[in-house]
């Protein structure tokens, strides 16, 4: 039965609900006539596809045939626009990503949607939505997939691990899912020969076993080698679905590029002059030994599949990014690596992929938005004229047919071929030799397309020499003068004259993708080396230092070492722990608790009310308070939630708001404390203060919930890498709100053991606690920006903080050194720690 | 100070375009705040008509114009999308450093060497902010409250920890007037002019701006973009020193933690101001007007009879509001 015939049977009229787990062509997934539009462009039209147990479905077609669009609507991450999606026959009414997972779809994707900062066992269990699988379950599993698993060890940082092992897991991730429909997208990217062979045999089982597969390549030969069914994507259009014997890989390659010409280009009028910008040998992350010459008078493309060194080449020779090796020569000068303001100087201008985040000041008017690189043309006495740059602004305007209501609109009230306009117009204003241009008419309507590749000729022909990079093979046949086509990091091919055709294009592309040497076996970390590299190892330097301190000062101070001082020490250690734990709870997530002091300085004030010497039950009334900090803490998620502002601005206001709260209630220090309460809090255990187990405790509590609670995995994931908390179905306001209610709890247990310290109800305390609790979060090694931390590392730092606070007094030192050494400490600890992990991730 | 005087051709249309840019300024959001402020004063005549006597606003005027220069110096770190958590520090130390070791009728070059000594320390303190921020990527955050206790420390290891007397010259000069005006009004004036000068019409000014508004953008445009964050916290240095040095001789004995009241102050004025938080464009006329509206309120609870308690927890209220006013009116407008 042919694949046509197949889609015509409408097997969905069956209504066998216990479908067969055997190749029986009866679809277990089904997209319906979907389209997705976003705005006027249309991603994928009216596409209908089956996909059905024990086949593998091959999807092939060029960058932005709607390959991707296709999987994100089959696993639910985004919703088409028309059409339906059905399961075993049945509509979903409501696909989302939690619902086809549900619903058995496992999906490997190309960016793998793993965090960072979590092992690669807290990643399996953060995706399955589980429990921590155990060591030797996933080493298994990891083994199935690539031979030893490729050297990862389930404790594994994913930050310590290359591209290739990213994939690895994400591919375990999925058969760990036990997926009836398994989706790979581009699986064996960073793959080696064997390493694919692996995963094919792999694939191969679980067919023989029922499910269904999608596999989405541009290594065609690869694909044509596993495939039961081949379907075609060109311009988000299906052109044919075809069982994999009979068709062969021109036909196939036929289908992907036959488009017609269905746009206008301007002649070609090329006329090398001599060489504006030479290449040689220019290496960096992502391409090496790159040289050609850029003639005047010429457009010269680049092309390539998605991510094999064409843009990461771009951006060093504009010097967004830094080179390693070779040269740049423009106009005979060299030009310095890595330095955007000196090759702009050099004459090279550069008009960005993404003009929202990289190229436009969105909330600023045309006219300042067309001069930023002529400014210095603009002033009269050193003073900008608001005439002359309005007079260049409409300049450029009339020039490129900028539609406008005038030069005070801001790019926003553009369309998007309008906006890309204006970059073109600002960097053409400084007059470049050398135009480099990232994808010339992305978002761009047709019209206005036209118009771009009509003012690029133009530019050329005045003999500015023009680089364009393009992922449409049919835009560059029709742009360009002369095509250097980019595979793993280096030009494969050059097409020059009759030879620039999208056929050739295409072919270079796709058959220029050797196949990479597998991975040099990757030995296997240790565990010291996790455990140099984890969350725990800054434990050793600050317990270290803290002992240091500790020594010199018992050498130098017979009554340093004694019991009183070690007790007392000890309680306001407890303090500082719990404010740090709070404070690392909003850290985790990238976010920050100013109030933490002053809401612990709240909590004194209160209990000299609520914990009163003649007042009633002291449990009810530390119930109480705790109950009123957690409130604080769900009034700042809710105010970072629902009005969106960010945390520092909503904490700094109750950092003030709170102190003021506390003068209001105890404008002088009054109101003692119960003196059970006192007794209590100070009563030791085993020696040890009371307050001090507490710290204990909740830290000890802390540790085990951030590393085995799913609560804890998604606090740290979501400071890991949002966006793909995002993509795993975690939402914001199930990480902010734990987040922030359990700083501000801490806080009010760090304040009921303070209150117990003083001893009566005084506004004067507490507030200096957000800046020690910061200090010690930083100094734990925990990343400021999220992610990264470990309670038992913040217990040891607050203890450092504390001894430090401490041994001043005794060293005979002024009280001035207590500022230095904890605000040193904290911007000392960022910087040390900022630069190691910077260096750790750029490998 | 350099104006556009020169009288050419173009002054015409030069002037009309000055004119423009107030007559839109006072439209946005400087236009609201300055209705705020005229609706506070009358509220102000109804609630505690006392708080609106002439003595009483030449009472709070210096304060005004003092919180309103920090202030300033706050929405330039701002405009690049920071916070700074060391203006506290910085003007306490300023206090400091303008009091430290001065008799009363300390002469002239003493005074001036001293102050220059302050003005050059807040500078260099905005500037270490400003290169560990930029250059080692630690947040704005976390550097500026470190630095914030490192600058206190310096207040208590240099004052010992009594706070000095401000020398005559400089307590006359600060609660002086000049043609009616108080000295440190006019200097606020002048700040805010020549702040704004700077921010619209100079080629550094209007660099300043495109790194605010899109640092990624600003880089692919070849802008140096480390280099204007880090004078954003250098001149904020700068301006915390005027606010410090004036706040001394205003005060003659100031309290050697008297900057720490700036931090949310500076905040609040910023956003009162109608400021974004979210960095790029501001206005340091609106910003003054927040502050002029800020401590005006105080005043006036003050002349109220509430408690200083108060006015902490009203200040923490305006930041929220004011803040998430900005936060919705684009949202409706977009509508």
């Amino acid at each position: 039965m042919s694949a046509a015939q197949a889609m015509a049977a409408k097997p969905l009229d069956t209504g066998s609900a216990g479908s067969e787990p055997v190749s029986d062509r009866t679809p277990v997934l089904r997209l319906e006539a979907v389209t997705k539009s976003y705005g006027p462009v249309v991603a994928l039209a009216d596409v209908t596809l089956d996909i059905v147990p024990g086949e593998v479905h091959a999807i092939v077609g060029e960058n932005g045939a709607g390959k991707s669009t296709l999987i994100n609507v089959a696993s639910g991450t985004i919703s088409a626009t028309s059409g339906s999606v059905l399961m075993d026959g049945q509509e979903v009414a409501n696909p989302t990503p939690a619902v086809m997972r549900g619903g058995g779809i496992a999906v490997v994707h190309q960016h793998p949607a793993l965090a960072p900062d979590l092992t690669v066992r807290e990643n399996i269990a953060l995706g399955l939505d589980g429990g921590l699988p155990d060591r030797g379950s996933l080493l298994a599993a990891l083994a199935e997939v690539v031979s030893d698993g490729m050297g990862i060890d389930p404790d594994d940082k994913l930050s310590e691990l290359n591209i290739a092992q990213w994939h690895v897991v994400e591919i375990t991730k999925a058969m760990l899912l036990k997926p009836r429909i398994l989706i790979l997208d581009e699986p064996t990217e960073p793959f080696g020969k064997g390493e694919t062979e692996r995963l094919f045999r792999l694939i191969r089982r679980l067919v023989a076993a029922g499910v269904a597969v999608v596999y989405i390549s541009h290594r065609l030969q690869e694909v044509l080698s596993i495939a039961d069914i081949v379907t075609v994507l060109r311009d988000g259009r299906l052109i044919a679905t075809m069982p994999r014997q009979s068709v062969r890989e021109e036909d196939v390659v036929a289908k992907i590029a036959g488009r017609t010409m269905d746009r206008l280009f301007p002649d070609k009028i090329s006329r090398p002059g001599a060489a504006r910008l030479s290449v040689r040998d220019l290496s960096g992350a992502g391409f090496r030994n790159v040289t050609f010459d850029l003639p005047g008078g010429t457009i010269v493309g680049l092309a390539g599949i998605e991510g094999q060194g064409q843009r990461a080449f771009l951006r060093a020779l504009v010097g967004l990014e830094n080179s390693r090796g070779g040269s740049v020569l423009c106009d005979g000068s060299p030009v310095p690596f890595g330095d955007r303001a000196q090759s702009l100087r050099h004459g090279i201008g550069f008009v960005t992929d993404d003009r929202h985040a990289e190229g436009l000041f969105a909330g600023l008017p045309l006219s300042e938005n067309l001069t930023v690189p002529v400014l210095a043309g603009m002033t009269r006495s050193w003073l900008i004229s608001p005439a002359r740059e309005a007079a260049a602004a409409e300049a450029a305007i009339a020039r490129f047919s900028i539609k406008t209501p005038d030069a005070h609109a801001t790019p926003r009230q553009l369309s998007g071929g309008n906006q890309q306009k204006v970059l073109f117009a600002r960097e053409l204003g400084a007059k470049p030799k050398v135009l480099v241009v990232d994808e010339p008419t992305k978002g761009v309507d047709v019209g206005a397309r036209f118009e771009i590749y009509k003012a690029l000729r133009t530019l050329s022909a005045e003999e500015t020499a023009v680089l364009v990079l393009c992922s449409d093979a049919l835009e560059l046949q029709g742009l360009c003068d002369m095509v250097h086509v980019f595979s793993n990091g280096r030009i494969v091919e050059t097409l020059e004259g009759d030879r620039v055709s999208e056929a050739n294009i295409a072919g270079a592309m796709i058959g220029g993708t050797q196949t990479k040497r597998d991975a040099a076996s990757v030995s296997r970390s240790t565990r010291w080396r996790r455990f140099a590299k984890g969350d725990l190892f800054p434990i050793v330097p600050v317990s270290v230092v803290t002992l240091a301190i500790m020594a010199v000062a018992a050498v130098l101070n017979p009554y340093y070492l004694t019991p009183f001082n070690l007790a007392s020490m000890g309680s306001l250690m407890a303090v500082l722990a719990l404010v740090a734990a709070g404070q690392a709870c909003v850290f985790a997530t990238g976010g920050i608790d100013l109030s933490s002091g002053p809401l612990a300085g709240l909590v004194v004030v209160l209990a000299s009310f609520l914990i009163a010497k003649d007042g009633g039950s002291i449990l009810l009334g530390v119930a109480a308070i705790l109950v009123i900090a957690s409130a604080v803490g769900l009034f700042h998620a809710g105010t970072i939630l629902l009005l969106r502002l960010p945390p520092i601005v909503v904490t700094l206001a109750t950092f003030v708001a709170l102190g003021g709260l506390s003068l209001l209630l105890r404008p002088e220090p009054a109101g003692a404390i119960s003196y059970d309460y006192i007794d209590l809090i100070e009563s030791k255990v085993l020696g040890i203060p009371f307050g001090v187990l507490v710290a204990l405790a909740v830290t000890l509590a802390l540790a085990a919930a951030g590393s085995f609670t799913r609560i804890g995995r998604r606090l740290r994931a979501w400071g890991s890498d949002a966006h793909v908390a995002l993509r795993l179905g975690i939402r914001p306001a199930a990480v902010t709100i734990p987040a922030y209610v359990a700083s501000a709890f801490l806080s009010g247990l760090a304040g009921l053991l303070l209150a117990a310290q003083i001893g009566i109800g005084s506004a004067a305390v507490g507030t200096e606690y957000t800046l020690m609790g910061i200090t010690a979060v930083v100094i734990s090694g925990a990343s400021v920006t999220g992610g990264r931390l470990s309670f038992l590392a913040i217990l040891v730092a607050a203890t450092l903080v504390q001894v430090t606070l401490n041994v001043t007094s005794f060293l005979n030192l002024d009280t001035a050194w207590q500022y230095w050494l904890v605000g040193g400490a904290t911007i000392l600890g960022a910087a040390i720690f900022s630069q190691l992990r910077g260096r750790s991730r750029g490998n | 100070m350099t104006f556009p005087a020169a009288p050419d051709v173009n002054s015409a249309t030069a002037a009309d375009g000055v004119f423009r840019k107030i007559a839109r300024a006072a439209s946005g959001s400087a236009g609201l705040s300055v209705c705020a402020v005229l609706l506070l004063v009358v509220l102000s005549g109804l609630l505690a008509p006392s708080s609106i006597s002439a003595a009483a606003l030449f009472a709070m005027l210096p304060f005004a114009a003092i919180l309103g220069i920090a202030s300033i110096g706050q929405q330039l770190v701002i405009q690049q999308r920071g916070l700074d958590l060391s203006v506290g520090g910085s003007i306490s130390l300023v206090c400091v450093l303008a009091t430290y070791a001065l008799p009363a009728g300390a002469p002239f070059v003493d005074v001036i060497v001293q102050l220059a000594i302050a003005i050059v320390v807040a500078v260099g303190a905005g500037v270490v902010n400003g290169l560990l921020i930029a250059r080692l990527h630690i947040p704005s955050l976390v550097t500026t409250i470190g630095m914030n206790a490192v600058l206190m420390g310096f207040v208590l290891w240099i004052s010992g920890g009594t706070p000095g007397n401000a020398p005559d010259l400089l307590d006359r000069f600060a609660l002086g007037r000049s043609m009616g005006i108080p000295n440190t009004v006019l200097i606020a004036i002048v700040v805010t002019v020549v702040a704004a000068v700077i921010a619209t019409r100079t080629i550094a000014g209007r660099r300043f701006v495109l790194v605010g508004v899109n640092a990624p953008a600003a880089r692919a445009a070849g802008i140096r973009t480390g280099r204007y964050e880090i004078g954003a916290y250098a001149l904020a240095g700068l301006c915390y020193a005027i606010a410090g040095i004036l706040l001394a001789g205003l005060l003659n004995v100031p309290n050697l933690t008297v900057g720490q009241i700036y931090l949310l102050a500076t905040v609040a004025a910023v956003v009162v101001g109608g400021n974004s938080l979210s960095g790029g464009r501001a206005s340091p006329f609106a910003t003054v007007i927040g502050a002029l509206f800020t401590t005006q309120l105080g005043q006036m609870l003050f002349a109220a009879g509430l408690d200083r308690s108060v006015q902490y927890l009203l200040q923490g209220a305006i930041v929220i509001a004011g803040a998430s006013v900005h936060v919705f009116v684009p949202r409706w407008a977009a509508r």
